[in-house]
């Protein structure tokens, strides 16, 4: 049969030349050992394993007379008893074993790197399985290793968490309680496998003896909880009345977190980012948004957190977390920022935020990301709750900055819906004024005249489009109607005579546009009945004729895509609009001319 | 408009070691325009200049404003409200202060252990202190304390910057009058701590009084 040749080691037929070879091997030291040797070994291994022959390979394993051959080789079984187990082999007990016999007789720090190998190479379609069967040994190794275990902890983590990061995050209590991938099994698991660390770092930071080591294995394990709030509990929905799988993991590294002695207040309000640990400065504030959401709106822990800081600094350092998660396009992140958002808020007086936080860029910043979503957002449920929050930000805000915020707004938006939300809004304020009693100067004195210069305008003056501007031009009457109706509260102020002149203007123009518009799209309605009646006499002649009628142009470009009968729904809904406008405006005409007949009788 | 601004300083009284920088600053920050400051180099903190200038380049920019006379008031008003303008969107975390009168303040203290008296915080300035907060009917809400005096070693007291409105107000206004070392009760009027609202999470009700033991550890 003759020596085996490369291509043929795997087929191992001939007994003695196995026990020669073993023989050699055990006569022969660490340092002298070649590559070849080391293949061959884990030849006969995965041939064992494939064979079902896992107990003689324990055997083998436990012989004492082998122990210097697994102390130097043993290693190299690591990958395929450990593929073994996952595929869940014929000798899964004798597979198990031999791991953890391999665990305690190799160098940690062999084992060490085949175990890192294993979870870099790891099986995309066997990622939880394989972690799950590793930690348990990993943790053995780690607490072996004499120097730089640290270091090698920080590796492994990192390594899983990566592996662990193309694992999706289930999203509703029932994908969760399945866990078809085992990420939540996993990362339950891992909480397991920090523990001994972390209680490391317990007893020994704080205390006079602390070394550098002990410093790192902090560093680290900070490291693995700044990881984990980003992924997976960022993405993942958690709920305070379903403590589920990942609940639980997030309640984890909540606690882990004060316990190697990192304070949450720190973390969240007082420390630069520049100073995260070997994050780069985004993914330290996604996970920073992560532990403010966990801290505030799912209350983990917050019975642990000081009670001494006032509302409205909670509410600033919390702004720039909103701001990075109302900023993200992802659904679970837009929805915890806006959380967030309404929990700060909500702890806050009414009427009491002045008008010098909207100088900050934050403060500036929230709003705007906020109305983005409330223009941008394909997903309802969260432009509905976008509005819900902006309206309570406007209630928290003093008049002052509620002014402010106002004309910013109305500046800014660029969007009608927006617009006739903040024109509702100014109403609300100027009623309110009225009714208090107090002369604010803000809606009720000089002050309005700018912000009405803002509602009641048209900067695109003739050519402005009706139909686009409809919801803000709507509300911005009915003000207007409210206004003259309450005429005798704000005669007595300077505003009057300014306001009659802007509302003349404004009426002006808005009649202007209104005809110009009503002319168009009347015209297009006849156009489009012509087009109709040649189009059927035309189909009446072609069905005579049983000629192929050639396809039709439309003239009308904009609604080319429209059926005909859409389109003149279309054309006739906004001839309906414009006729709303104008008797509202008819109305206010006729209101004030009331009031000037009453007031020449008086 | 107001009077040109006396030199106080002769050239050789600024130079002497007795002139401590930080009244050539202030002397300067009050009475120059903002671009002059901007352009040598001392706008902002005191403290923080002070550490940055060097005495030589204050004795420089002291001569400077005398000579080109770019006092406070002397700049066109555009040029001031433009550098307003590109001041005020900033990464800023305080608050300026709301000077608002509000008649006596609504907090009582009492010493039980004396501090050394001599060092207050100053607003701005950070301070370290355990406490525990407890409801008018003794329920404690809050406390920083650890259970053991080993645990203590290894915790860290409660820091931030205070007067500043980081904290209840209570606390801003209460701690200015503690001196480092000492340890005092603080009874406080929901006004100056949660008010109307509370804070339910953290099992504070609405219109709660509010009692803090502090100790004061340390003073910036």
């Amino acid at each position: 049969m003759g020596l085996p040749t490369r291509a043929e080691e795997t087929l191992i037929v001939d007994e003695d030349e196995v026990n020669d070879i073993i023989q050699r091997w055990r006569n022969t030291p660490e340092e002298k050992l070649k590559p070849e040797d080391y293949q061959q070994f884990k030849n006969f291994g995965s041939v064992c394993l494939t064979g079902g022959d896992g107990a003689q390979l324990l055997k083998f394993l436990q012989d004492e007379e082998n122990r210097g051959i697994v102390k130097s080789m043993g290693c190299v079984l690591m990958t395929p008893l450990v593929n073994e187990v996952v595929q869940k082999g014929k000798s899964l007990d004798h597979c198990q074993a031999a791991i953890t016999h391999l665990t305690m007789t190799c160098s940690p720090d062999e084992l060490m790197h085949s175990l890192l190998e294993l979870i870099e190479d790891i099986d995309p379609g066997a990622i939880s399985e394989t972690i799950l069967t590793l930690l348990p040994h990993l943790q053995t190794v780690l607490l072996h290793l004499e120097d730089s275990k640290a270091a090698r902890l920080g590796s492994a983590l990192c390594a899983l968490q990566q592996q662990l990061s193309r694992l999706p995050v289930p999203y509703s209590p029932q994908q969760e309680d399945e866990d078809e991938h085992g990420l939540c099994r996993c990362y339950n698991a891992l909480t397991n496998f920090t523990k001994p660390f972390v209680e490391e770092v317990k007893r020994k930071i704080g205390s006079s003896v602390t070394t550098s080591e002990d410093e790192e294995l902090r560093t680290e394990l900070l490291k693995f909880c700044m990881r984990s709030l980003r992924e997976p509990l960022l993405e993942a929905e958690l709920n305070r009345d379903r403590k589920s799988s990942l609940w639980l993991f997030a309640t984890e590294i909540m606690v882990t977190l004060p316990a190697i002695q990192e304070s949450l207040s720190e973390l969240l309000f007082f420390s630069p980012l520049k100073k995260s640990p070997q994050m780069d400065s985004s993914e330290s504030k996604e996970s920073r948004a992560c532990l403010a959401y966990l801290l505030f709106v799912q209350l983990i822990t917050i019975d642990s957190f000081p009670a001494v800081f006032s509302p409205v600094f909670v509410l600033q350092c919390n702004m720039e977390y909103i701001n990075q998660l109302l900023s993200s396009k992802t659904e679970s992140h837009v929805l915890k920022g806006l959380a967030l958002y309404e929990k700060s808020l909500e702890n806050v007086q009414d009427n009491s935020l002045p008008v010098s936080l909207q100088d900050l860029k934050s403060f500036y910043s929230a709003p705007q990301n906020l109305r983005q979503v409330l223009t941008d957002c394909p997903m309802q449920h969260l432009r509905e709750t976008g509005l819900q929050v902006l309206q309570l930000f406007i209630d928290k805000l003093n008049s002052e900055a509620k002014h402010k915020f106002f004309r910013c707004m109305l500046k800014t938006s660029h969007h009608a819906g927006v617009e006739s939300y903040i024109v509702k809004n100014i109403r609300n304020q100027v009623e309110c004024s009225i009714k208090q009693g107090n002369a604010n100067k803000w809606f009720l004195g000089e002050e309005l005249l700018p912000l009405l210069g803002l509602v009641l305008s048209l900067p695109q003056g003739a050519q402005t489009d009706l139909l686009n501007s409809m919801d803000k031009i709507m509300e911005s009457l009915n003000l207007l109607r409210y206004l003259f109706i309450r005429d005798k509260d704000l005669r007595s102020t300077i505003v009057w005579e300014k306001l009659c002149r802007i509302k003349d203007e404004y009426l002006k123009m808005l009649r202007v546009c209104i005809s110009i518009s009503r002319g168009y799209y009347a015209a297009e309605l006849k156009a489009l009945r012509q087009d109709q009646k040649i189009k059927a006499r035309e189909a009446r002649d072609a069905a005579r004729s049983s000629r192929l009628v050639k396809s039709i142009t439309v003239k009308n470009e904009k609604m080319s895509n429209m059926s005909p009968e859409v389109q003149h729904q279309v054309l006739q809904s906004a001839l309906v609009t414009f006729d709303l406008m104008e008797s509202l405006i008819f109305r206010i005409e006729e209101i004030t001319d009331e009031k000037q007949n009453s007031q020449k009788l008086n | 408009m107001a009077d040109e601004p006396t030199r106080e300083w002769s050239d050789e009284q600024l130079k002497s070691d007795d002139l401590p920088k930080k009244d050539v600053i202030t002397f300067i920050q009050d009475n120059a325009a903002h671009s002059f400051l901007n352009e040598h180099k001392l706008l902002g903190n005191l403290k923080s200049v002070a550490k940055t200038a060097k005495k030589e380049q204050l004795i420089i920019a002291y001569n400077q404003l005398f000579e080109s006379k770019r006092f406070k008031g002397t700049e066109p008003v555009e040029d001031v409200t433009e550098q307003i303008r590109t001041v005020k969107i900033e990464d800023k975390k305080e608050l300026p202060a709301e000077v608002i009168d509000e008649g006596p303040p609504k907090f009582k203290k009492a010493v039980l252990k004396k501090g050394d008296k001599t060092n207050f915080p100053k607003k701005g300035e950070n301070v370290s202190c355990w406490y525990t907060g407890s409801l008018e009917d003794g329920t404690v809400f809050d406390t920083n304390l650890p259970t053991t005096a080993r645990k203590k070693k290894q915790s860290k007291p409660l820091s931030f910057k205070v007067g500043l409105g980081r904290v209840i107000r209570g606390w801003d206004e209460g701690i200015l009058t503690m001196s480092k070392g000492e340890t005092s009760r603080l009874e406080i009027e929901p006004e100056w701590a949660y008010g109307r609202k509370g804070l339910p999470d953290s099992k504070i009700p609405p219109n709660a009084k509010l009692f803090f033991e502090i100790e004061l550890v340390a003073v910036d």
